[in-house]
């Protein structure tokens, strides 16, 4: 599927949860479902909403890229992780 | 003066804990290394400082054990360390932004603070420069950047620890509302951006394309067990040599001393007793040795979290978080450190069901038994004592799993935790860290077999020798019936004779020695596991450690043994010849794998008892740990008995 360059991240693609995006895709944080206790690692880790991360490599655990250091995380974790899923490179303008 | 060393998993803390007091606490790369505070003390100009090494933490808020410890000492809440005067923050260079998160809350505790910069080498080889002067002014702390590996910055860092003030009183936080986290990481960010001269290089394709694979769920599990196979076959290859090595040394120490001394009580305890005791159990140093090396290795590259990780996925099957592994893979070493190391394991339930079933994996203590049983079993193949090994292992790892999967379904019911764990950097492992370990765990090997396997060797040996008896009637008419051949020229015959009259006589003498009754008494127990009395003894005597079975049964069956004997071989030799009172032989193929069986299931360890009890803190876990292990051993030594026995494999 072609995208125009021009398209801006945020509003041209629904939310989507953590473990159904691509490998190697970029998102911002929408909003996180749960208050799980494993969440709050996540958090101080990096994990915030309004900013960015990144799905290393998908699956069951997956791994995130979160400042700079890889995180391993069960899928079960990530499915309450909503995220606005970035279409190119850099999701600058996103972070409001 | 008292400060603590706190900091993100992973960031150095405990490599410039050691650095600074010349300690040799545990390092490796993977975050949860250290699990318990420890104090420690160096010179700093004209007086003492003491450091207080923590384990690692994210935030302030705890999410598991370990954490806890961290952050009661850190807040000067825990009874055992009291109050700090400050407090060194151990930060990666390589990843500022993400250290600075828990670097401003700790400023805001108002101690005095400074900031120890670490690996900036590494930061350095991956083109980034970070204005440690800038950042300073940003935290209202000194900042000194080090490398903890070789000691660059060290001494800048101790004069500044001379000189410790609060921080200029500082609130990152402004007014936090709602997420506490998101002002911190624009903070964060923003420090970053302004003293990180330049961004950080992306990680090397070659480093990228590795983690591809060792973290793919299918190759990154074959993976593990290649590395797994390839670390055994190092440890046996390697270890042969100097094995052999030592065999001899002990062997031919035991033949002077029988050549020198004259034929007395004390020539006996000190080559039955103290060579063949002790010896057959040194002879496992250069395993050890090994062992311990390969693994401190293979941590220090960051591999172990990629276990952890591609791991998960199976463990979850058994109910277990993959975390739990990393605990299972060093119970291989050693059950007690693996004990500790469950506590970054955040739900208890996860955690206890791993504390119970650690005991089963294969720990180096097992090794001299396993030896003793593969050479019993296949004297002259070497493959198929290799095969030996691995069956033994796998029998372990297999009841573990087993019992794991039957504790999660019954008594500690319930999910576990999901996985979030951190992927440590691939770093070069220190050659001198698995040096270290090596030598700490050889001294604590030696001396084991100097102290507590030296002491039950020789207390077997007096047990095994007094009382004394009288040779019974028919050893006696034997030994004339032998006189009388050897009158009449049949040398042959007499020979034979006087053997067996010796045989009888030693058998005779152990049997109504204490350890002889005492083995006697626990004979109907244990003879459908296809065990004599003097097995038995043997069991007794490794309860409080395993690896005393190889030195007790060298006492046992050695003291039946004619003491002037030619010249021992092996230290060995004397249970492969060894027979029951009919003239079969003792260790019969189904009677070895019943003994084998036996010691990989069996709870003998009077050390690991009492720390799972620390641990658990209650009676109760131990207790279980030592009933369900004591029946799982009786029964699968009882059936692999009873089978093969049936099936005519005697
Ligand atoms: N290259 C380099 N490696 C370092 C340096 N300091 C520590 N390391 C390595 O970093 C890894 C982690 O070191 P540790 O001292 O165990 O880290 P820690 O902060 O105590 O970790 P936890 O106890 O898990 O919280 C080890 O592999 C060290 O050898 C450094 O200055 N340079
Ligand atoms: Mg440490």
């Amino acid at each position: 599927m072609k995208r125009s360059v021009k398209e801006t991240c945020c509003a041209s693609k629904p939310p989507r949860r953590l473990n159904e995006l691509p490998s190697g895709s970029r998102a911002v944080v929408h909003h996180i479902e749960t208050a799980e206790k494993a969440l709050h690692r996540l958090m101080a880790m990096g994990l915030c909403v309004g900013r960015e991360i990144k799905v290393v490599r998908q699956g069951n655990p997956l791994i995130l890229g979160l400042l700079g250091a890889r995180i391993g995380v069960s899928s079960r974790l990530a499915q309450h992780v909503v995220v606005q899923p970035a279409c190119r490179g850099s999701t600058h303008d996103c972070q409001s | 003066m008292r400060f603590a060393l706190a900091g993100n998993p992973n960031g150095g803390k405990t490599t410039l804990f050691n650095a600074l007091t010349g300690l040799r606490a545990h390092t490796a790369n993977y975050p949860g290394t250290t699990i318990e505070c420890r104090l420690g003390r160096c010179a700093n100009g004209d007086h003492e400082i003491e450091l207080l090494d923590l384990p690692g933490i994210y935030d302030f808020n705890a999410s598991s054990e370990e954490e806890q410890v961290a952050l009661d000492a850190l807040q000067g809440r825990s009874a055992e360390f009291g109050s700090l005067d400050g407090v060194i923050v151990v930060t990666d260079a390589t990843n500022l932004s993400r250290s600075l998160f828990l670097i401003s809350q700790i400023v805001e505790m108002k101690l005095p603070v400074v900031v120890a910069l670490n690996m900036v080498d590494l930061a350095e080889a991956g083109g980034m420069r970070i204005d440690a002067r800038k950042l300073a002014a940003e935290l209202g702390c000194p900042v000194i950047p080090v490398v903890a590996r070789t000691g660059r910055g060290l001494a800048e860092l101790r004069a500044t620890l001379r000189q410790m003030k609060p921080p200029a009183p500082r609130n990152v936080c402004g007014g936090c509302d709602g997420c506490r986290f998101r002002t911190r990481y624009a903070w964060s960010d923003a420090v970053t951006q302004r003293c990180v001269e330049h961004a950080p290089r992306p990680p090397s394709r070659w480093t990228e394309r590795i983690d591809h694979m060792l973290t793919h769920p299918v190759l990154g599990v074959a993976a593990f067990f290649g590395v797994m196979l390839g670390l055994f076959f190092l440890i046996f290859s390697l270890a042969s040599v100097p094995m052999d090595l030592i065999d001899k040394l002990f062997s031919s120490l035991g033949g002077w001393v029988e050549r020198t001394l004259p034929e007395s009580d004390l020539r006996n305890l000190l080559v039955k007793g103290v060579i063949g005791g002790a010896g057959g159990v040194l002879v496992f140093l250069p395993q050890i040795c090994i062992l311990f090396f390969c693994i401190s290795l293979l941590e220090d590259t960051g591999y172990l979290a990629r276990a952890a990780f591609v791991m998960d996925r199976l463990m979850r099957r058994v109910g277990l978080p993959g975390k739990a592994f990393v605990p299972m893979l060093s119970a291989h070493a050693c059950a007690i450190p693996a004990i500790m190391a469950t506590r970054v394991i955040e739900d208890k339930r996860d955690r206890l069901v791993t504390i119970l079933v650690l005991p089963l994996f294969s720990c180096s203590a097992r090794i001299p038994v396993y030896s003793m049983l593969a050479a019993l079993l296949f004297a002259d193949n070497a493959w198929r004592a290799s095969l030996v090994f691995t069956g033994a292992y796998a029998v372990g790892i297999l009841a573990a799993v087993g019992v794991a999967f039957a504790l999660k379904r019954t008594l500690l019911k319930g999910e576990s935790r999901p996985l979030v764990l951190e992927l440590p950097s691939y770093k070069m492992p220190s050659l001198r860290t698995a040096a270290l370990l090596m030598f700490d765990r050889a001294k604590v090997f030696l001396r084991r077999a100097g102290t507590i396997i030296l002491f039950i060797s020789v207390a077997l040996w007096a047990l095994a020798t007094y009382p004394k008896s009288e040779p019974p009637k028919e050893a006696v008419a034997l030994q004339q019936q032998a006189g009388q051949l050897r009158a009449r020229g049949a040398t042959k015959d007499a020979n034979e004779a006087q053997a067996q009259a010796e045989r009888l006589t030693a058998h005779s003498a152990l049997a109504n020695s204490a350890a002889g009754r005492i083995g006697h008494y626990i004979e109907p127990v244990l003879r459908p596991l296809g065990f004599d009395w003097q097995i038995g003894i043997g069991i007794i005597s490794s309860f409080a450690a395993r690896e005393v079975i190889v030195s007790t049964l060298a006492v046992v069956y050695g003291v039946g043994e004619d003491v002037a004997e030619e010249n021992p071989e092996s230290l060995y030799d004397s249970l492969r010849r060894a027979q029951r009172a009919d003239g079969t032989k003792v260790f019969t193929t189904a009677t070895c794998v019943s003994l084998l069986l036996f010691y990989v299931l069996a709870m003998q360890c009077l050390a690991t008892q009492a720390i799972t009890r620390r641990e658990t803190n209650s009676w109760k876990w131990p207790a279980l740990q030592l009933g369900y292990m004591t029946l799982l051993a009786y029964g699968a030594a009882l059936t692999a008995f009873q089978v093969l026995r049936m099936c005519g494999i005697a």
